[in-house]
């Protein structure tokens, strides 16, 4: 009687790893069928926006480029003259001066 | 005598030299004639234009190939410089005469190419002076002050380009006497180029005013900005065959 009261430990620890495998497994199958129904309801809620037609903004009109003035007018030569420096003599001959003066 | 000979053929040479220059740069009047067309008008613009141009490169090649040859007798004059500082004591001073020595031939060189700078922008200048005349000209205004001013502007150009032309070949040498004398000596030097510059200067300055001149009195030409050659020949009447 007492040797068939013998212990089975063995078979109860496959049956526990065959459980959380299992487990596992469905909580997986569980998580990943979670995601693709978030994913699904994600793409659902997207809505098309609608293409509206833009009206272009009235261009204001273009600004009137001056002309430029043609480079023998009269105001274009008088430019030209005006924007001729002879040159400072003095201002050039400033060096020259300082090294004279440290003699 | 034959030493005077010589000189009197150099110095011939040398003033035949300068006038050639001076009489190759004839004022830029373009000539209209009654039926001139616009395009005749622009190839005759452009070839005053390219004449001028090649002038104002023959003139620098000129004056380039002058300072080539000057350039030893820069450098000789630097020599003997050094020589004549053996007697300075002061290394300091030394170095401070030599300075001024390769200032002194610098200086002359910076200002004579922006004096020569300053007369070709003039002479593009006045060959847009002469451009717009020509046109006021063509369509029947009297352009004869015009004309005048830009013949006395071209002439302040060319004396003012002889002027520049011989202070661009010229070598300044600095003076040493004594130690106590230094400052003096080589003030007088600084002052020959000082007053060298400015004369060239003030004939520039002339030519500038000369063409300010031939501007201004360009101006007074009634709407002188709107007037253009025709772009077409203006069309001929035939006379009736009797």
């Amino acid at each position: 009687m007492d040797q068939n009261i013998e212990p089975k430990i063995e078979p109860e620890k496959k049956i526990n790893n065959k459980n959380i495998i299992t487990l596992t497994i469905v909580g997986l199958i569980v998580i990943l069928i979670l995601l693709g129904v978030w994913y699904w309801l994600a793409q659902k809620n997207v809505i098309p926006q609608k293409v509206t037609p833009t009206v272009a903004p009235p261009q204001p009109p273009a600004a009137v480029q001056p002309v430029p003035p043609k480079e023998d007018s009269v105001s274009a030569i008088n430019q030209e003259l005006n924007s001729i420096d002879l040159g400072n003599l003095d201002q050039e001959f400033q060096a020259i001066d300082a090294d004279l003066n440290s003699l | 005598m034959k030493k005077i000979a010589v000189s009197l053929i150099v110095l011939a040479m040398i003033a035949f030299g300068t006038v050639d220059l001076v009489a190759a740069q004839k004022p830029t009047i373009l000539p209209v004639g009654p039926g001139v067309t616009k395009e005749e008008f622009e190839a005759k613009r452009a070839e005053i234009k390219n004449s001028m141009e090649q002038k104002q490169t023959e003139l620098r090649s000129q004056i380039e190939t002058k300072r080539a040859q000057l350039k030893s007798q820069i450098e000789a004059k630097k020599t003997e410089l050094k020589t004549r500082l053996a007697k300075i004591k002061d290394e300091n001073k030394k170095q401070i005469v030599e300075r001024i020595y390769n200032q002194v031939n610098e200086l002359n060189k910076r200002m004579t190419d922006h004096f020569l700078n300053v007369l070709e922008k003039l002479e593009k200048i006045l060959e847009r002076i002469s451009s717009r005349a020509a046109k006021a000209e063509a369509n029947g205004q009297d352009i004869s002050a015009v004309q005048t001013a830009i013949t006395e502007a071209t002439n302040a150009i060319n004396t003012a380009k002889t002027a520049v032309q011989n202070q661009a070949t010229k070598v300044y040498s600095v003076t040493v006497n004594t130690e106590s004398t230094l400052k003096t000596d080589i003030g007088k030097n600084r002052q020959v180029l000082h007053n060298d510059l400015m004369a060239v200067q003030k004939t520039v300055r002339d030519a500038q005013e000369a063409v300010r001149k031939a501007a201004t009195t360009l101006a007074q030409i009634p709407r002188v900005n709107e007037l253009e050659i025709p772009t077409t020949q203006p069309a001929t009447t035939t006379q009736p065959t009797p």
